[in-house]
């Protein structure tokens, strides 16, 4: 029972499993006639050419991927081994990806702009706290108080004194 | 015999024996937060570990595994939540004995036998290992590729419901380890010009990335959702109750049980604390006066699956000490933290570092008394995690693994590692593609390639000589059957 968009609001899609193994033959594919051929040099080898090992492995994932597909199909993309996927699920991972991005951003910014040590993390850590909090849950204000002042505070403090390391 | 001497000083140096405090203290609060572990507590602690010295590093994270074992138990305990599966042993009685008014009875019986459990295994590990390690030396190139064989049949029983899926986890994980420069030809493979990927991808990094922050990032998302009932909480405030020692002592052959299964079990990579928690569990009902009692709220009950699911962890580091093979993901991110200190675990870790094998055997007992102590010292303190907020602590805890990851790592090439390990690790979640097989095809990876190249090299010219190794050959014949039983079995034995 997973299909991709099955998430409260989605429209149906196609199989969560077909996806992943169409996915996954494809990946392999892009593995064996292009990565592997331009990232990895044989000449020279004694024995098994260094490609080998991520040759076998990636015709084991192509043939990993053809049995997801295959059990897919056999099951009418009602597979009961299948994990489930949504839209939300891809949406709010990428908001959370997009926030710590955007920390880090800020963190090199301010860094350099302020041009003093640890300024960045003093500026961006709050801020980064304040956004996965917002993300979370409406939390109380005196939590955005504390994510926001005493917990960088507590880390900087750990990190540099405690175990003496630099922070960004 | 002065080696090993000097090696057990070092680790009471104040140094060490901070660290461990340290990192009992870490793996005591992390385990006891909801939605949180133990493996996500030593991912998280390994940054932290990069400026120490590799005893007190490698005790550090030994100190996390142990508290966080104990950790387990408080949310078990008095909110319901098994942070890990085994921990779901535990809420069998653990919060039938809470919510019967005696939650502080129920934590110490199980902080108790949680030590002695542990302690069991610890002393048939540093017994038994440095032995084994001997025979392991024997082994070459042949008959550890045939061990490594075995081993990965075993593990494929963490694949979780999906075989094929488990499988493929383990190829891209061995896959992933094979970026870097080439143990044989020195060329570099799939480092697109990256000289940070020379050495490979940042375990670390990776460890985080697929393990912590999607877990993190799923809690966020579950919001409101993921936070508990007050009324579901339990304080051992709310009651007055001990375990006094000798209630304890009535226990022991219940905790000796569960010792015994959770080494044995733990000894074999792969079968993990869950069917260890399981099985005593099911063997103490057994042989109980009264196993009507179990699942109503017994001491034995709680007993049983904490003696055995923390034995299970000392019992682990046997396949990794003599053979290098992490058997569950515990093991397989102390591996990550050896390698990063320089050290490679395996049989010649008793020849090359023996000073640190010592130090590290001391190190553990040492955490076993500190898990005891801090424990039930620090009790109450520590019921009080289950009560904080997880919009104050999930995000706080992104942070730190994001912070952990630049400043130990040395940069921004490393935390985008992370993150792009983060997708991978949500979506691997999401669609049930196990992470524990992943990661221990990422740490196995290179030492099977490199085996089997060897091994490859050795037979290419007569492979008649197979013949020559019948202890790999029984390993080799062995593994269709040990692979036929696991599949038969495998919803029963899986960790996921």
């Amino acid at each position: 029972m997973s299909h991709f968009s099955k998430g409260p609001g989605d429209a149906a899609g196609p199989a969560t499993d077909l996806i992943l193994g169409i996915v996954i033959v494809l990946f392999s594919l892009l593995l064996l006639f292009w990565i592997i051929p331009a990232q990895v040099n044989d000449a020279g080898a004694f024995g098994l050419p260094p490609s080998l090992a991520p040759r076998a492995l990636a015709w084991l994932m192509a043939g990993l991927g053809a049995v997801l597909i295959a059990g897919n199909l056999q099951h009418g993309g009602d597979d009961p081994l299948a994990g489930k996927l949504t839209w939300q699920d891809t949406g709010h991972l990428a908001l959370c990806i997009l926030a710590v991005v955007l920390m880090l951003i800020v963190m090199g910014v301010v860094g350099d702009v302020i041009g003093r040590p640890y300024s960045g993390f003093w500026i961006g850590a709050p801020l980064g706290l304040i956004a996965f909090t917002l993300i979370h849950t409406r939390a109380p204000l005196w939590a955005y108080a504390f994510n926001a002042l005493a917990a960088p505070a507590v880390i900087y403090a750990g990190f540099w004194w405690g175990l003496e390391l630099p922070l960004p | 015999m002065d080696i090993i001497f000097a090696a057990m000083l070092d680790a009471l140096s104040l140094t060490t024996f901070l660290s461990v405090v340290l990192g009992v203290m870490i793996g005591i609060v992390i385990g006891a937060v909801p939605g949180l572990n133990a493996p996500m507590a030593i991912a998280v602690a390994i940054p932290l570990t990069f400026t120490m010295a590799p005893l007190a590093a490698i005790g550090m994270l030994v100190g996390v595994m142990k508290g966080g074992g104990f950790g387990g138990a408080i949310g078990a305990i008095l909110l319901n939540t098994p942070g890990e599966p085994h921990s779901a042993a535990t809420t069998l009685d653990g919060h039938p004995l809470a919510r019967g008014g005696k939650p502080r009875k129920a934590l110490q019986t199980a902080l108790y036998s949680s030590v002695a459990g542990d302690s069991c295994s610890d002393l048939v590990l540093i017994l038994l290992a440095p032995t084994l390690a001997v025979f392991a030396l024997r082994a070459g190139p042949v008959e550890l590729a045939a061990i490594l064989v075995i081993s990965l049949t075993l593990i494929a029983s963490l694949s979780g419901r999906s075989l094929t899926k488990g499988i493929f986890a383990a190829a891209l994980g061995a896959f992933l380890a094979t970026v870097g420069v080439d143990p044989e030809t020195a060329s570099p493979r799939f480092t697109f010009g990256q000289v940070e990927l020379f050495d490979g991808l940042p375990l670390a990094a990776v460890a985080i990335g697929v393990l912590a922050v999607p877990e993190i990032i799923l809690r966020l998302q579950e919001g409101r959702r993921h936070r508990p009932e007050a009324t579901s909480v339990v304080t051992p405030s709310e009651g007055d109750d001990r375990l006094p020692f000798r209630e304890f002592l009535t226990l022991r052959r219940t905790v000796f049980r569960g010792a015994g299964i959770g080494t044995a079990i733990g000894a074999l990579p792969g079968l993990g604390t869950t069917l260890a928690a399981f099985l005593s569990y099911a063997a103490t009902k057994r042989f109980s006066t009264a196993p009507e009692k179990l699942g109503t709220g017994a001491t034995e009950g709680i007993a049983a699956t904490e003696s055995a699911n923390s034995a299970v962890s000392g019992a682990n580091l046997i396949p990794l000490l003599t053979l290098g093979i992490p058997g569950n993901l515990t093991a397989a991110l102390l591996v990550g933290a050896f390698l990063i200190h320089g050290v490679t675990p395996g049989p010649l870790i008793f020849q090359r570092d023996t000073s640190l094998v010592y130090g590290l055997f001391a190190a553990m007992i040492m955490a076993n008394v500190m898990v005891l102590i801090i424990g039930s010292l620090g009790l109450r303190v520590f019921a009080l995690i289950v009560k904080v907020p997880p919009f104050v602590i999930y995000p706080i805890v992104l942070l730190l693994c994001v912070v952990g990851i630049y400043v130990s790592q040395g940069g921004f090439f490393a935390v985008g590692v992370m993150l792009t390990f983060a997708v991978l690790g949500f979506f691997m979640l999401k669609l049930e593609i196990s992470i524990v097989c992943f990661i221990i095809g990422l740490v196995l990876g290179p030492m099977i390639e490199l085996s089997i190249r060897q091994s490859v090299i050795l037979l290419s010219r007569n492979p008649a000589a197979i013949f020559d190794h019948p202890f790999a050959l029984v390993l080799f014949a062995a593994s269709p059957f040990v692979a036929w039983l696991l599949i038969r079995d495998r919803n029963r034995l899986s960790d996921g």
